[in-house]
Order: structure tokens, then sequence, then C-alpha cells
């Protein structure tokens, strides 16, 4: 049990504010921006399919607040419901993969108690892949405490600007992205960002491993492996 | 204690190199665990008497068996250098009432700081919420009885015992139930009211056993003039609690002391609960709480929008309660939305605003669509089979349904262009991609194209 709460993701994860691509989120992620500020209280309920930056979102949130000085904590359906109880010095509770947890009764209360907990300085940042209406809650209660978050759908992004995000993170890692190598990266493989930003980790070792630049022969090479 | 105190400003330095050195020998832990466990430590000093106090059982058993090597460590070479004289690692939390006892040892049992520190007689947190009053409680049709009931009960304990308030999730219940003990707490300050979650309750209970504290638990909960406990359907199954409760019950009600109870239905319907406490339960009286209707929705909007200082024009608020009507908190939850928007974009509250703002939240459209559903929306829209879409027919009627169709799983899917082109029948990546200029190119020039494609777009994205 213990083992699952060191997942160090706040302190281990690279995800800022900064370096998320907004277009038709703008709305959102000023609310995250300003969590503390009381745009909005108890929190926030944020939901997509896998892929559109709702780990990178929920992380940037729990940086945001660690920057000015808050406590911050970032948990997954893995970590142990027990998490829950050792909130109370906690000013962000941020909690990816609702979807996952739901079905456990323990889970499910401990959520429930954490709401009915939560101090007015305290919020929570809670992700999910379905809009509350189309997901199974065991306990009632909480489905009624979540829904009285501000919920906010995160808009796909463009395939612009998917490449815009792609080539901001490849150079934050000094590689360059062509033209070509994104045509290529775009049209032959999902186009869904996490899974361009997987295999641009893929190819960030497999460059310095090889010492080559990313070239379409050589990104070819290194995804038929 | 004075004999051996030392003053005051050389505690606190003392404590606080002492909480520093603890710190940097701790520091090789992970991230998350020292947040969630070192942290919240706490550390007073008596003399030479050092206590750590972990906040929760959770935070002393995680450090205990992960740690304890570590800890122990650290705090024997403290007792080597002389800093300190002895050391003790236990539950609670820093307070004046709570002196460290003078015959403290270097050793782990902490039994009798446990009992001293986690559950204290006096004073009581009532832990009533102050938000929660009569004046913010929106009353109609639905609540109207159970708010006239708590009113009286709020005027005169005892009227009705226990009040108990049942009904759906998000309609009020415990908003009343803190309304009381406001109430009670107003008129007389000294009132020992307490407020507890029935799983709360079972919690602080299951903590009393463990820590041989069991008589210190009863003497709190029968001590008190107003009991108020929420959501009792949480008893169910819990046999031990529900006796530990049952004599809790007997004995403030013998006494004349006020319980209010809330649960999600009548009490009667609960499997899993003693039937000597469904009969205790129906003593008193027992008021129902149905959904607002659509004028009372209207009406807690425009009172949590005052409360949030903001104005929210009257037809805007029928417009949120026309859609919103499962519960209150999902209609605060759009409510708060529309104000977050309106911070956001400086707009006008107004239906065009609201329409727009939580279009989403009413509608629920944002789910992805699938190749399957746009190949579906495709042919029922050409008045062709899904199958002719996959065929290898090259007919025209055949193939621009088929381009079309292609261009909106390139535009409403994530799938990569070979994922698309074998999902219409094998095709190779280089046909979609041909198929995606294609038809962006015709739909600048042919208004049916272009017609088309734009009623197909909204019928899928709607």
């Amino acid at each position: 049990m213990i083992e699952q709460l060191t997942l160090n993701m706040p302190q281990a994860s690279s995800h800022r504010f900064a370096h998320f691509v907004p277009e038709g989120n703008f709305e959102l992620l000023h609310v995250l921006q300003h969590l503390h500020q009381g745009i909005v209280d108890k929190g926030v309920y944020l939901w997509g399919e896998k892929g559109l930056g709702k780990t990178h979102l929920l992380q940037s949130c729990c940086h945001h607040a660690i920057e000015q000085g808050l406590t911050a904590i970032y948990l997954t359906p893995a970590a142990s419901h027990a998490c829950l109880q050792v909130m109370s010095h906690v000013d962000l509770v941020a909690i990816d993969d609702l979807d996952d947890l739901l079905g456990s009764m323990a889970w499910e209360k401990a959520l429930y108690q954490l709401y009915n907990q939560l101090a007015p300085h305290q919020f929570m940042v809670v992700s999910g892949r379905r809009a509350l209406s189309d997901m199974a809650f065991l306990l009632p209660d909480l489905r009624s405490r979540i829904q009285s978050l501000v919920a906010y759908p995160l808009k796909p992004l463009s395939d612009q600007a998917k490449r815009q995000a792609l080539v901001a993170e490849a150079e934050r890692r000094g590689l360059q992205l062509s033209g070509s190598v994104l045509d290529y990266l775009f049209v032959r493989h999902d186009r869904s960002l996490s899974y361009q930003m997987h295999v641009l980790n893929r190819l960030d070792k497999a460059s310095l491993v090889a010492q080559r630049r990313l070239t379409v022969p050589f990104i070819k090479s290194v995804l038929a492996d | 204690m004075t004999d051996l105190a030392i003053t005051l400003t050389d505690t606190g330095s003392l404590l606080q190199r002492l909480r520093s050195d603890f710190h940097a020998a701790m520091e090789t832990l992970t991230g998350d665990d020292f947040t969630l466990y070192i942290t919240p430590l706490q550390f007073q000093l008596q003399g030479k008497n050092l206590a750590i106090l972990a906040p929760n059982d959770f935070v002393y058993d995680c450090l205990k068996e992960k740690y304890t090597d570590a800890i122990e460590a650290h705090f024997r070479s403290l007792i080597a250098s002389g800093k300190i004289a002895s050391y003790q690692f236990g539950i609670g939390s820093v307070t004046e009432e709570t002196p460290i006892p003078q015959t403290y040892h270097a050793a782990t049992n902490s039994s009798s700081l446990r009992s001293q520190t986690t559950i204290k007689d006096d004073p009581i947190d009532s832990r009533v919420n102050p938000l929660f009053n009569f004046q913010t409680f929106v009353a109609g049709k639905s609540n109207q009885l159970a708010r006239a009931a708590a009113e009286q009960v709020s005027q005169n304990p005892g009227a009705y015992n226990p009040l108990l308030i049942y009904g759906g999730v998000g309609l009020g219940k415990t908003h009343l139930m803190h309304a009381v003990g406001n109430a009670l707490i107003e008129q007389n300050p000294n009132a020992r009211v307490l407020y507890q979650s029935s799983e709360g309750f079972v919690g602080q209970m299951v903590k009393a056993i463990q820590m041989n504290a069991i008589d210190a638990f009863k003497t709190r909960y029968r001590s008190l003039s107003a009991l108020l406990i929420d959501d009792i359907q949480f008893f169910a199954g819990k046999e031990r609690s529900q006796e530990e409760f049952f004599h809790t019950f007997n004995i403030l009600f013998d006494s004349g002391q006020q319980i209010i109870l809330t649960c999600d239905r009548y009490p009667k319907e609960i499997q899993g609960l003693e039937e000597r406490l469904k009969s205790r339960f129906g003593w008193g009286l027992a008021m129902g709480v149905e959904p607002p209707d659509l004028e009372t929705r209207v009406a807690i909007l425009m009172s949590k929008a005052e409360q949030a200082e903001v104005y929210l024009p009257h037809d805007v608020a029928f417009f949120i309660a026309k859609h919103v009507h499962s519960n209150v908190r999902e209609l605060e939850g759009a409510l708060k939305r529309l104000i977050a928007n309106a911070h956001f974009t400086g707009g006008e509250l107004n239906i065009a605003f609201a329409k727009e703002s939580l279009k989403d939240l009413i509608a629920v459209y944002a789910k992805l669509v699938s190749i399957d559903n746009i190949q579906a929306t495709v042919a029922e829209y050409y008045k062709i089979k899904v199958s002719d879409l996959l065929s290898k027919r090259r007919s025209r009627i055949i193939t621009r349904p088929r381009q079309m169709a292609m261009l909106l799983a390139k535009q409403l899917t994530s799938q990569s262009l070979p994922d698309i082109g074998r999902a219409f029948g094998g095709r190779d990546h280089t046909t979609v991609l041909h198929a995606v200029r294609l038809m962006l190119d015709l739909s600048t020039k042919d208004t049916i194209i272009k017609e088309d494609y734009d009623t197909l777009m909204r019928i899928l994205s709607a």
C-alpha cells in the first residue's frame, strides 16, 4: 500500500501551464491558474478522452501551487485511498482518472469525505474521461458533490496546434523537427498528442543513443522496432 | 512541569533546531513520503523530554512501518549527545492542555500519549458550518415542511426528537441540519452541539477502540446537548457502531437532548440497519425533502448568485433551472461555470451567453466521434449502405460519400491516415490523403458539397 504513494509525479514531471497549448481551452486554463484566487470554490472537474492533456493540466496545477508556496499532491487511483485521510494540510489535491476509481466503495467514500472536509482554502481538481452524467457512481452522494465542481470538457486540439505543441516540446529537449518529419508523424501515426509525445520521447532517447538527427528514415527505423 | 521547563524562547529555538535536524536526517525520503508523513509531524518539548506527534493513525502507522529504524537511530543519537533525555512517538497535536508526562522513556509504546491527545473532552468543536443557516436556505414546496420542522426544533429543542430529514442527494438535508446547529449555538454559545457524519462517528469509534479510549469516546458523545448525525445510511452493516450509537441515542434521548439525523431514504428501507434503531428513528418526526420544482430552482440560483455577489437576470436563472434539474449541487455547479465564464470573458449574463457557456454541460455533446459512427451517419445521409462505403465500387454516387466520410474521420477523430484507410475497406493512406484534399477543395467550389459537409458536421458534433 505504501509503495503506491511514492509516485513523485509533481517532482518528476515537467508538466507546466507554460507548456500547455490551450487553443479552445483558454477559459479552463485561466480558471486553473487562478484557483486559489477565488474564481471558483471547492474546485474543478475536467473531462475528455485520453490524450487531451488532463494529466498535464493536473500536474501543472500542482507545480503552480507549489511555486506559490502552497502544498499540493497529485494522485491516481493506483495510490491508496487511505492517502486522502492525510490531506488536511494540503492546499490542492489533484485526482486523475476518476473513471478508474469509481466502483471502489473505499475510494468513493474517501473522496466523499475529502470533499466534505475541504476547508475554504483547499481545492480539488479531478479529471475523468467522460461527463459526470455518463459515469456510474456507487455513491450518489459523491456524484452530487463532484457535480458541484465547475465542470469543463477539454476541447481537442487541431492538428496545427498539436504540431506546435510537439515542436515546442522538441525544442525544449534540444531537438528539431522538420516539416517533413512532422508530416510523416501526423500522417502515418495516431495523431493524438499523448501518442505523439510518447513517440517524441522514444525518438529523443534513440537519437541520443544513435547520435543521429531526427530524419524520416531514422524515425522509420526507430518506430519499426 | 515548572521544574523542568526552560524559557519559552529557548524552548522555541531548541524545538526549531530539533525539527530542522530531524528534517535534514529524513530528507532522503522521496518527495511524497516527506510531504505526507514528515511535514505534518509536530514536536513538543518539556524539559528535555521530546514528543513527536503524528496528526493521525495513518501517518503514525506508515512511519512506524517504514521508517522506525531511521527515526529511532536519529533520536537515540540525540539522547547519546545529551540534547534530549528521552523521546516519545505518538498521535495527537500540540496543545497547552496536554503537557507531556515527565515519566517518558525512549520507547515506542505510546498508549499513554494517545489516550491523552486524541480525544479531548472539553471544549468541543461543533463542526457546524456557519455558512449553512436558515437565511441562506431557499424554501419551496419540496422542502418547506422540513424547513418548518427544523425551525421549530431550533427554537424549541426537543419539540421533535429525533428529527429525521430524509431525501435524495443534494436536496438540502445537510444544510437544514447545520442551520439548526447554528441556531442552537447562537441561542446558547456554551451549548455542546456536535455535527458528525456517520462515517466520522464510525471512524472515531474504531480509533477509540484501537487506542483503548472507548470510555472517553462514550463520555464525549453522551455529554452533548445536541447531536447531529449526517447520512445515517452509512451505519448499515456496521453492527458494533450501531450498538454504540444505539446506547448514545438512548442516553441523549432519555436526558431530553436533541438528536437530528439525515438519511438518503426513509430509514425503514435501509438494509443492514438494526430494527431497534429503525424503530427509534421513527419516535420523533421524519420529514422528507423532494427535488426542488422549477420555481424553487430559480429561487435557489438567485440566492446563490446573490451570495456570490453576482447579478443574475431572472430569465437566465430560469434557463439554467429548466435544463439542470437533478439536484441543487449540480445547479450550483452550472451557476459557478457561468460565473467563471463571465469572469473570464467579461461577457454580460444573458440567455445567449448562458446557452453558449453551458452548452457542453447541458447537451453533453463532447463525446469523441468514432469512424463507425461517421460511416453510419454518412451512409444514412446519402441513402447508401455502409458496406458500399467500404466496397471497391468506384461510381461517383459511392465515391463522393466515401471521400466525405474520410474527410470527417480525419477531422473528427485522432486516428492515423493508415488507420482511417484500413477502416474504409483496407485502403492506402494516400487514398485518404487524396480524399481529404479533394473534398476540402470541392467544398470551397461546390455549394452542394459544402452544404453536405456542414450538415454532416453539425449532426456528428451535436
